[in-house]
């Protein structure tokens, strides 16, 4: 393997050696080109052409914000983005995954399912000489880049805000967990974050984590059967926005809508501060899609350019989120050019 | 243009069509055609899509889903449905990753544990449905709902530990990445499973003990089958397959999601019915299940990777498998009646105008009435005497519907026994040298009856014709027969295409679709002579035994085929447009030879055969009862002679007593006449013939 | 591409009339009835139709001839009058003047004494070359029906198989033969006409399109009252009491409808086969040998089966007021009594010709006669 590598790469450099005998030849005559200039020649030379193969976990609006901002960064530069939407099957994504794989682009963006699912494919990848970029949902595998945020500190964040209005005698203390998908990193790692402070704190109590799958009707159950078992539930603390929406939906529908504080995590979709704005969600610890979407762009760019082999360096571009407690803070939720549909 | 049309009606593509749909292997022919449509368009569409990696990948994403429909088809094929295999799978894949990678268990126990696991959930299926009587939709759903809710329960559970496991050992990863020449292991586990459990399901007792429960629950029961074991069974190995399935997709996915196994129930049962096995039950084959799966996946997975969005390949995929999955239903419903419609293959036939039939007309064929007052014999005491034959001592024989030879004894003819009863349909009739009665019987070939009464099969089958897709070895429709001098049996096969009773789509085809046969008694070799004859009916040795007549009853013709003499093996036309549909020849004693008209020609029939596309549309659009065909209600007798000139003919105005007739037979001084309809046999007294003439002198005491 | 357009057809307009051959049942269940049918007299030579006479006199049309027929039975015959063309329908007018329809002429009126004295041979410049029927209104009013404007009564089959735009008419004129007006164009082989007790509705039966339709004398109030017969309706009769009756002159076939839509056939028939041996309809069902035989007509040991597909057949029916059939009477495939083109009610006797058997009949009435 190692050896067809290097062999590549030998050959590689012949082919790059020739080109720039030719770029020279053909250029010598205008040969003013400024240190701008090269700049600029170099990047096109790293960026023109290549392809980035994007493994979202569905198509829904926070992937399409993502697509959406790379593909006008890419088109830009003259990079080729495939998508290919699995509808939130694991299976089919993997399949995918093992597709782009066998088609070889020069980079891979994926979201993972879970933690474990895509680990063996993204080594494989990376062995197979394609830069991979993980974006807000990491797997256990550490790939040349990470985009998104720090979900263990996210989950800090929350629960500390959460104990400030529950805990310590403002509330009872019964808070409640929404998990996304029980083994995705976002979701895992969050929980783990949230319960590492809460156990530091007495006072709180954690009547009940369970997963959701990402859907607002199964959350809302989730939160009936809590509110009706745990009538002094004080907090709801929810990895992701829109999930969120079902649960606020329960607690409204039990009327309860003045006691239980609703915490969440969002990415900033537009829906998730018309919520908060009307009430549902208490507090709301933004990040925003399309200046993750940026990032991811960015850390592509800056890959292709590195000129390092795949797999030798994990980079972190993590997301600083911003809280949204009011209409004053709305631009920590983005908002959907009309445009882009 | 007119030559074109012909020969494109004479060797119609629909004609191979037809016979093609005949088979018997065309019944998968839907999903089997689909497979390879959607793997084309897919191969069409995506590029690179037939690269070995890509098809690697496909069979390897595959193989779980294929075992999940194989497990479906089990239950499906004993009668009744299984819904947990998706919750069945799912829990057997968590346990696999939860024994294996976080226990630790040896890899073969862990197999061992899971395939367990789900043998018990079958068994728990199958107890309830066998032996409590309960019905294998609720069981199976309520079963589905509970391991579901475990599986839930489970995975939140181990949350942290499904998180953190390592990827697994060499075996593991070579169950899960691995390849038995270039083939991923799962599928090549899924191609042992396919064709172990088709042999065990069609050659293997248990297995067929499934296949018949659910094909009729009463009639296994009667059979002595053990009903109830053989629905347990048959659900433990639908678990068993389901678990195994998810062992294979754990060690592929190492992951255990809330998705895991969600709605594959539901894609399993949709590949077998697009399969087109029967949700009755009994009917089907497990590659059929295999080939429903494959097409489904091949569509979520290409529309995938056509990168088209999620919510649309999910409606499309809907939408695809609701027409697929109906078009199918009703294509195995209604395959034998397309058969049907497309079968009939008419071709073009050019009559000219025949000679006049007209009373007073001047011609040898005009109308009189010299069989109006023949006498009747064995009047209502037969069913469709189609030939009739005398014997040395004037004993009467003929053939009877049910199928037996009846015999009416001289001199009155009162008396009447059943000579042999040999089954089919008996037709033509013929003594050898040795008094042999030979008889042709539609639908089993040529037998022969000793004086005895013993019955002895001559022959049923000839050579294949090699270019044809039907299987013509067969005989079809032995019609009639002779016997030449030295002993070989001449007979003719009226259709290969054809049942008797479907003569009337024979006549609409009009086509060469019969043959000449010849056996030989002294080798027991069966030789096709001539082919595509259209309807070769009755068959004579000439008077001076060189050659052999034998008629065209649709071309209305006479033929000649040489056995002896300078011109042995070569044919030749005799007598062409004749007023009727020709039927038997028998020899008369006056050196010339009888001919049965079994009906008379329609000049609105003889348009028809000039028109092969009404004749089809008529076919499919009116009831067969409504069919235009050959007047056989009007019958008569001519005479011809070697020369082919015809000299008289004998007729009963209104066919009365004798509508259809399809044989005569001269026996000293009388002519006796068959029909294929008829109830009875009639006689008339010829004036001028020789009293003393019998058939087997002129056969065989001749110097 | 006849498929799919059945496909579509079926898509688009799920409740199109479907104009296929209703099954004999109901009123219409086959019998034997027909057969039990006493024969009046001797044989006629192709009978048409009969009229009775204010005399108590029958006439009867037949070939160029009128006869008059006397006797209880109606067997004692003499030529009443002879014409110089086919004579079809016949109507007494209460004055005693019998109108006789002949074929090229148009109606001719008759003295009793078999003189002609009146003639209608034109309406509105066209001439009337197919007169079909007669009848006479209470009011005094004659009713005429004219089968087509191309064929000869003759060529009734002719007609029949060259599916033509219908143009026949319906035909108003007063007792004079005078004053003539179009009252419907565009029938199909009118052949029954009847005017209703009050003459209020002018009931015509069409043939070819197989329907009973009323008029109101001045044209208008065109309503369907049986829109499809299983067979071809031939003349009509109303009594005062209310009842009508109906002859039938064949059934539909399935094969006939067929060669119908296959006009390329059909044509090269009609060319080229004589008129007797066409596949379609026939009054006699005498055997010819070399006429059409379908599959369901093969003798089975010696029996033609009464429920083949009928190329003869004899029907007739009794209508109620509203025009349904009430009573039929059958003389089916393997009968004796084909081709009945009149039925009339002559006092308490029913009497009805047999065109394709040369023969008149009085029909057996009351429920004892029918066959279970």
């Amino acid at each position: 393997m190692r050896k067809t590598t290097c062999g590549n790469m030998l050959a590689g450099l012949g082919v790059a050696a020739v080109v720039a005998a030719t770029a020279l030849a053909t250029m010598a005559p205008a040969n003013a080109a400024g240190p701008r200039e090269r700049l600029r020649q170099g990047f096109d030379k790293a960026l023109k052409g290549k392809t980035v193969a994007w493994s979202p976990v569905w198509l829904g609006v926070l992937e399409s914000e993502w697509t959406r901002v790379m593909k006008s960064r890419f088109d830009d530069y003259g990079i080729k983005l495939i998508t290919r939407d699995p509808n939130m099957k694991s299976d089919v994504q993997l399949q995918t995954v093992s597709d782009y794989i066998n088609e070889k682009p020069d980079v891979i963006v994926v979201q993972n399912p879970n933690v474990t699912l895509l680990a063996r494919e993204l080594k494989r990848a990376m062995e197979a000489g394609i830069y991979v970029v993980q974006v807000n949902m990491a797997s256990n595998t550490l790939t040349d880049a990470y985009v998104g945020v720090d979900a263990q500190d996210l989950g800090r964040k929350i629960a500390r805000a959460v104990i400030n209005q529950c805990g310590g005698g403002k509330g009872s203390g019964e808070v409640a967990i929404l998990e996304g998908e029980a083994t995705a990193a976002y979701s895992l790692d969050m929980k783990n974050g949230a319960m590492e402070v809460f156990k530091t704190d007495p006072s709180i109590k954690v009547v009940s984590s369970q997963p959701t799958s990402w859907d607002a009707n199964k959350a809302g159950d989730i939160t009936t059967t809590v509110l009706q078992q745990h009538p002094n539930l004080c907090g709801i603390l929810s990895v992701w926005g829109p999930q969120t929406a079902g649960a606020a939906q329960a607690i409204k529908a039990a009327g309860r809508g003045d006691k239980v504080k609703v915490f969440v995590a969002s990415d900033g979709q537009p829906a998730d501060c018309d919520l908060l704005e009307q009430g549902a969600f208490t507090a709301n610890l933004s990040y925003r899609a399309d200046v993750q979407g940026q990032t991811i762009a960015d850390a592509v760019i800056a890959l292709l350019q590195s000129g390092d082999k795949p797999g030798t360096k994990h980079i972190a571009y993590y997301t600083t989120p911003a809280w949204v407690k009011s209409k004053d803070d709305r631009m920590y939720c983005f908002s959907v050019p009309k445009d882009a549909k | 243009m007119k030559s074109l049309q012909r020969f494109w009606h004479r060797n119609s593509p629909q004609l191979f069509l037809g016979e093609l749909l005949e088979k018997r292997w065309m019944e998968p022919i839907i999903p089997f055609t689909l497979t390879i449509a959607v793997f084309l368009f897919f191969a069409l569409a995506i590029p690179n899509y037939l690269r070995p990696s890509s098809l690697q990948e496909l069979m390897r994403n595959f193989a779980e889903q294929g075992m999940v429909a194989v497990a479906m088809a089990f239950s499906i094929l004993s009668g009744g449905l299984d819904l947990s295999v998706g919750a069945v799978f799912a829990m057997a894949n968590f346990l696999a990753i939860y024994l294996y990678l976080i226990l630790g268990l040896p890899l073969p126990v862990t197999i061992v544990l899971v395939i367990l696991f789900g043998a018990a959930m079958g068994a728990i299926n199958g107890g309830l449905i066998a032996y409590g009587k309960t019905r294998p939709f609720l069981t199976t759903l309520v079963v589905l709902i509970i391991v579901r809710a475990a599986y839930n329960k489970v995975t939140v559970a181990y949350t942290n530990e499904l998180a953190s496991i390592d990827l697994g050992s060499g075996v593991w990863d070579f169950m899960g990445t691995g390849r038995i020449l270039g083939v991923p292991v799962n599928m090549a586990a899924l191609i042992v499973l396919a064709v172990s459990t088709h042999f065990f399901l069609t050659r293997v007792k248990p297995g067929v003990h499934i296949m018949a429960v659910g094909s009729s629950r009463k009639a296994a029961r009667h059979a002595g089958v053990n009903v109830k074991r053989v629905l347990f069974s048959a659900y433990v190995i639908s678990g068993s397959i389901a678990a195994l399935a998810g062992v294979f997709y754990a060690a592929r996915q190492n992951s255990s999601g809330t998705d895991t196994g969600v709605g594959w129930e539901i894609n399993a049962l949709a590949a077998v019915v697009l399969g087109g096995i029967s949700l009755a039950g009994g009917r089907g084959t497990i590659a059929r299940a295999v080939m429903g799966a494959a097409i489904i996946f091949m569509l979520i997975s290409g529309m995938v990777r056509l990168g088209i969005s999620g919510n649309l390949t999910t409606a499309v995929i809907g939408i695809i498998l609701l027409v697929a999955v109906g078009f199918n239903v009703k294509w195995v419903k209604n395959k034998g009646k397309v058969l049907q419609k497309v079968y009939v293959t008419p071709s073009w036939v050019d009559f000219e105008p025949p000679p006049s039939v007209e009373r007073g007309s001047g011609t040898p064929f005009a109308e009189n009435d010299r069989l109006k007052d023949a006498e009747a014999i064995a009047l209502n005491k037969i069913e469709g005497p189609e030939d009739i034959i005398l014997d040395r001592k004037d004993n009467l024989y003929t053939v009877n519907r049910n199928g037996s030879i009846i015999r009416f004894l001289a001199p009155d003819y009162e008396v009447r026994e059943e000579f042999a009863r040999i089954g089919g349909r008996p037709l033509g009739l013929a003594f050898d040298r040795d008094q042999n009665l030979l008889v042709c019987i539609a639908g089993m070939g040529v037998y022969g009856v000793k004086p005895d009464r013993t019955v002895f099969k001559v022959t049923d089958r000839t050579t294949r014709t090699r270019t044809r897709l039907k299987d013509d070895s067969r005989l079809y429709l032995a019609d009639d027969l002779d016997v030449a001098p030295d002993g070989k049996i001449y007979f003719s096969e009226a259709s290969t295409r054809y049942e008797l009773a479907d003569w009337a789509l024979d006549g609409f085809e009009g086509r060469g679709n019969g043959r000449l046969i010849c056996h030989d008694p002294a080798t027991g070799v069966t030789r096709t002579v001539l082919k595509n004859l259209a309807f070769p009916n009755g068959i004579c040795l000439s008077h001076d035994g060189q050659s052999v007549l034998w008629a065209s009853t649709w071309l209305c013709q006479i033929n000649r085929y040489w056995i002896a003499g300078p011109k042995a093996g070569t044919s030749e036309l005799l007598i062409d447009n004749l007023p009727g549909y020709c039927d038997n020849i028998n020899r008369a004693s006056d050196g010339k030879y009888w001919l049965a008209f079994v009906g008379l020609r329609t000049p609105v029939y003889d348009l028809a055969m000039r028109n092969p596309s009404f004749r089809t549309r008529m076919v499919k659009q009116i009831p067969p009862d409504e069919w235009l065909c050959p007047g056989i209600n009007f019958g008569c007798v001519v005479k011809f002679d070697d020369n082919g000139v015809v000299t008289e003919s004998l007729w009963d105005p209104g066919g009365l007593s004798h509508p259809t007739i399809t044989s005569i037979r001269e026996h000293k001084g009388y002519l006796y006449i068959g029909g294929l309809e008829n109830n009875r046999i009639g006689r008339i007294r010829l004036a001028d013939a020789d009293p003393t003439w019998e058939a087997h002198k002129s056969y065989w005491e001749r110097a | 591409m006849s498929l799919l357009g059945d496909i579509i057809d079926r898509v688009l307009f799920p409740n199109r009339e479907i104009h296929g051959i209703p099954v004999l049942d109901g009123a219409f269940s086959p019998n034997q009835r027909l057969d039990q049918a006493r024969r009046l007299g001797g044989e006629i030579e192709r009978p048409d139709d009969i009229a009775p006479g204010p005399d108590g006199a029958l006439y009867v049309s037949t070939g160029n001839r009128i006869l008059r027929c006397t006797g209880d039975d109606f067997d004692a015959r003499e030529v009443f009058a002879t014409l110089d063309g086919p004579v079809g329908g016949l109507a007494c007018l209460p004055d005693g003047r019998l109108l006789a329809c002949v074929s090229g002429r148009g109606l001719i009126a008759l003295s009793p004494s078999g003189e002609i004295v009146g003639k209608l041979e034109s309406v509105g410049g066209g001439t009337i070359a197919c007169p079909l029927s007669v009848t006479a209104a209470p009011d005094g009013a004659v009713y005429l029906t004219d089968g087509s404007r191309t064929n000869a009564p003759e060529l009734w089959l002719t007609d029949l198989m060259q599916n033509r735009a219908p143009s026949g008419r319906l035909i108003a004129c007063n007792s004079a033969l005078g004053g003539a007006k179009v009252v419907a164009d565009r029938l199909a082989w009118p052949l029954g006409v009847a005017v209703s007790a009050d003459g209020r509705e002018i009931w015509v039966a069409e043939s070819w399109t197989h329907r009973l339709t009323a008029f109101a004398p001045d044209g208008g109030g065109k309503r369907i009252i049986v829109k499809n017969y299983t067979g071809y309706p031939g003349r009509l009769d109303r009594s005062a009491s209310g009842e009508a009756w109906m002859a039938f002159l064949a059934l539909r076939t399935q094969l006939t409808e067929f060669v119908l839509r296959e006009r390329a056939f059909c044509e090269e028939m009609m060319r080229t086969v004589p008129s007797e041996l066409w596949i379609g309809p026939a009054l006699d069902g005498r055997l010819n040998p070399r006429e059409p035989t379908q599959i369901g007509r093969i003798k089975k040991l010696g029996i033609q089966k009464p429920w083949a597909p009928p190329r003869s057949y004899g029907l007739v029916a009794r209508l109620d007021a509203d025009g349904e059939a009430a009573e039929t009477w059958h003389s089916r495939v393997d009968g004796r009594v084909h081709g009945v083109t009149t039925i009339r009610r002559i006092g308490s006797r029913v009497l009805a010709v047999s065109k394709g058997r040369d023969c008149l009949v009085e029909l057996p009435l009351g429920r004892g006669a029918q066959e279970g």
